[in-house]
């Protein structure tokens, strides 16, 4: 279980990064159209991965807990070697 | 790891000689930067980057980078590298 | 103001406790050239940027620089934890413990605390610029000194992660330079001139330097010895070139005739511009 939590939030991580990769190139190329669409797509992904990942193992940010008992104290921060 | 062995995953799905011939374009771009125009004593240049191809992903997270041009592991590029 | 995320930039997933390379990483969290410093150099500097790109680019690397904070407390944390002071003392990290336990506390590796004076804000957009070039290539020689004297792979693998992304904000940085070199010519005001030349309006026109010598008017095109070489460039300098970074059109419609980049779409991999055409 532990192994599918690591590959999931991996899969969260990877598309994040990239969006902060294209974000950064962006500032400084903001007519480059097709790192728009390259960013958009990618943001999508980056959300859908992350609403999965949040339905399996709780909140990934204190904005998208919504159960209670609060749940954003529950899942392990991220320096905490799991 | 060089753009070698990375970018044939990017282009998984395309024909052989097309992947080729996208990675050889890819190389000559970052091998031969961008002149810099009309370039003036006392000014610092660095050379403005084009969009080229991207790693996937995952690949973009161990590289560091998902711009294979950017992409210069310690110890693999010489420029980088002084005692590795 | 900024949000939280549950995650890190890029796992750290430490098997073996080694306080011996604790003390050596910690540079990295509180030295000269470490990510706090990283961090509160680029979020103060960006106040004062003169044009847009400067103040994201500087606002976004500043961010990410958090995010390594994170990692390489991340790091400290792991490598230290549980273990007993005995041993902590042995590896040379006894003076550490005394005062601080096994706590994450911002001191290069000598043990010197954080302080300010590592980082600067001038407000001079290019003495700041030119500074956080510098700041990124002294970070990733540190990166590199760091991965030398490891032997973890475990920690190698995230430092590893961390000098390649100074060398990403380098090229962010090299080209923020640019767009503000290329705005500060547009209206010279950098060369104020000095309040002692507001005396008389006839002293001001009387200066050494008012008549510019023919030399310094050869235009930089004559100069340029290639100014057309890259055939495989997509893009035409002149398009890049941050001149052009007030329009709106970015892409001249010469340029929209040259065969398009072997752009490839990481998640299709297919380059979207050839499917555009066909």
């Amino acid at each position: 279980m532990n192994e599918a939590r690591d590959r999931m939030l991996k899969e969260v991580m990877a598309l994040d990064f990239m969006a902060i990769e294209l974000n950064l190139y962006l500032d400084t190329h903001p007519y480059d159209q097709r790192a728009v669409m390259v960013f958009v797509d990618t943001a999508r992904r980056a959300k859908m991965a992350r609403e999965n990942f949040e339905r399996m193992y709780g909140p990934l940010m204190a904005s998208s807990s919504n159960s209670f008992p609060w749940p954003w104290i529950e899942n392990p921060w991220p320096w905490d070697v799991q | 790891m060089n753009p070698n062995e990375v970018l044939p995953a990017a282009l998984e799905n395309k024909p052989a000689n097309v992947a080729a011939e996208a990675i050889d374009m890819c190389k000559m771009q970052f091998y031969n930067p961008m002149p810099i125009v009309g370039a003036k004593l006392t000014y610092a240049y660095v050379p403005f980057q084009c969009l080229c191809c991207l790693y996937p992903p995952e690949v973009g997270l161990r590289q560091g980078t998902i711009f294979p041009e950017l992409d210069r592991p310690y110890g693999a590029d010489p420029v980088y590298t002084v005692d590795g | 103001m900024w949000v939280y995320e549950k995650k890190l930039e890029y796992p750290v997933k430490i098997k073996n406790c080694n306080p011996r390379l604790a003390k050596y990483v910690i540079t990295q969290y509180g030295g000269p050239d470490g990510e706090l410093a990283a961090s509160l150099r680029y979020l103060s500097q960006r106040f004062s940027m003169p044009i847009e790109v400067a103040k994201a680019t500087l606002n976004d690397i500043g961010t990410e620089e958090m995010a390594h904070l994170e990692i390489i407390g991340a790091i400290v944390h792991q490598l230290t934890k549980d273990v007993p002071p005995k041993v902590l003392e042995k590896e040379g990290l006894g003076s550490y413990f005394a005062d601080h336990d096994r706590a994450v506390y911002p001191v290069n590796a000598a043990g010197s605390p954080f302080t300010a004076a590592y980082i600067q804000s001038k407000g001079d957009p290019i003495a700041d610029l030119v500074e956080d070039l510098a700041a990124e290539q002294k970070a990733r020689a540190t990166y590199e000194n760091l991965i030398n004297m490891m032997d973890d792979p475990d920690v190698i693998d995230p430092l590893r992660f961390l000098r390649e992304r100074e060398v990403v904000h380098f090229q962010r940085f090299g080209e923020v330079l640019r767009i503000v070199q290329e705005k500060l010519n547009e209206k010279p005001y950098f060369v104020k001139k000095p309040d002692f030349m507001n005396v008389s309006p006839a002293a001001a026109n009387m200066g050494p330097l008012t008549g510019v010598s023919p030399v310094s008017n050869v235009s930089p095109a004559a100069i340029s010895p290639i100014s057309n070489v890259s055939p495989i460039s997509n893009v035409s300098p002149a398009a890049v070139s941050p001149a052009s970074m007030g329009k709106p059109s970015f892409v001249s419609p010469a340029e929209a005739e040259k065969p398009a980049a072997p752009f490839m779409n990481p998640f299709s991999g297919v380059s979207p511009a050839a499917t555009g055409k066909k």
